[in-house]
């Protein structure tokens, strides 16, 4: 994949949940896990109703 | 089922009563329209306390049938499941009054007030005017303006033979006052006495509402984890010489992931950066909107 990378300042308890996610297999590495979530996110965003004019 | 206390509170009382784990406290208007403000405390340990806070974040602001009433952290264990209430008009947004609250408002020497008939009612357990907290308002109507966050009361909608029923889920002191605010409308500007009760829970409410007794959280702290174990007694605080700080989880570090995102990906992510409200940076944004969609999808629900 070539693309843009974002760094991502976490602390170690965010680490340890990214680590618990990686566990349950939403992604490979932090990385990854990080990835799948930014694309969740943008996934419901999606799926929101447009707003009320 | 067996009825252990049958008591009237008269206006201007309250009651202090033991309630043991599987008993059901039960309060009940006799004529209606009558405020009670609710208190309660671990039987064997005051100092674990009902929590209005603790219990609006997890149940909203008005508790009914099926919420559960919670101590107060470090404990922040479930005290009591409501598994009747007829009226549905309780509060926990509103303090307990006072009688500071009658002096300045209207000036009274001497009022009846919440604060001071729980204080009087706990005395028979030896606890103090400082060990009353704020209550669990039985037949408080009250309301939030949505938009500048003021509260009101309004009518108390309450009728006789309204009752609402609490069953223990450890054994507590349960302290139970007649709201004394008759210049408020918080009971129809009258005072009115009401019915506590204590009984067994049916084999039925057991099953049903009883949480089982061992249920116990690591972060629960009691006072085996406690460093000071001891309560005070000294009123005057002053500092330990000996103290060193050990805050769990301290210190914080921070450490970088870098995340490969497609063209499309980062075009998104600059959509979002753009918008505002995700943060200032693209590593914000992006951390922002993972643990957004992490809140979403993976924690869980409140016990």
């Amino acid at each position: 994949m070539s693309g843009q990378l974002v760094a991502v300042e976490i602390n170690q308890q965010q680490a340890e949940l990214l680590d618990r996610l990686v566990a349950q297999g939403v992604g490979a590495s932090r990385a990854e896990v990080l990835r799948n979530g930014f694309a969740g996110f943008c996934a419901d965003q999606m799926a929101l109703p447009e707003p009320a004019e | 089922m067996t009825i252990r206390l049958d008591h009237v509170l008269e206006p201007g009382s309250g009651k202090a009563v033991e309630v043991r784990r599987g008993e059901v406290v039960r309060v009940e208007q006799l004529e209606g329209g009558q405020c009670a403000d609710f208190n309660a405390f671990n039987l064997h340990d005051y100092r674990e306390f009902f929590h209005c806070g603790r219990t609006r974040v997890l149940h909203g602001m008005f508790p009914t049938a099926g919420d559960m009433l919670w101590s107060a952290p470090p404990r922040e264990r479930p005290m009591f499941t409501i598994i009747a209430d007829t009226a549905g008009i309780n509060d926990l947004s509103f303090p307990r009054c006072t009688g500071v609250l009658f002096e300045y408002a209207w000036g009274y020497e001497t009022h009846t007030n919440c604060q001071d008939i729980l204080a009087e009612a706990e005395r028979e357990y030896g606890l103090t005017p400082d060990d009353v907290h704020d209550s669990f308002n039985l037949w408080m109507n009250t309301k939030i303006d949505a938009d500048t966050g003021r509260l009101s009361v309004e009518r108390n909608t309450s009728q006789a033979g309204d009752y609402v029923e609490l069953v223990a889920h450890f054994d507590c002191l349960v302290v139970v006052s007649v709201c004394g605010a008759d210049v408020f409308n918080t009971s129809n500007f009258s005072l009115k006495p009401l019915r506590l009760a204590v009984r067994t829970a049916t084999a039925d409410e057991r099953v049903e509402w009883l949480l089982p007794e061992a249920r116990r959280f690591a972060n629960q702290r009691v006072v085996e984890d406690f460093k000071i174990k001891e309560i005070r007694t000294e009123r005057e605080l002053s500092r330990d010489p000996t103290y060193v700080a050990d805050f769990p989880g301290f210190p914080i570090r921070t450490t970088s992931v870098e995340v490969e995102l497609t063209d499309d990906e980062y075009r998104q992510l600059e959509a979002l950066r753009s918008h505002g409200g995700f943060g200032a940076t693209d590593g914000e944004v992006l951390r922002h909107a993972f643990f957004t969609w992490c809140l979403d999808h993976w924690m869980q629900p409140h016990p």
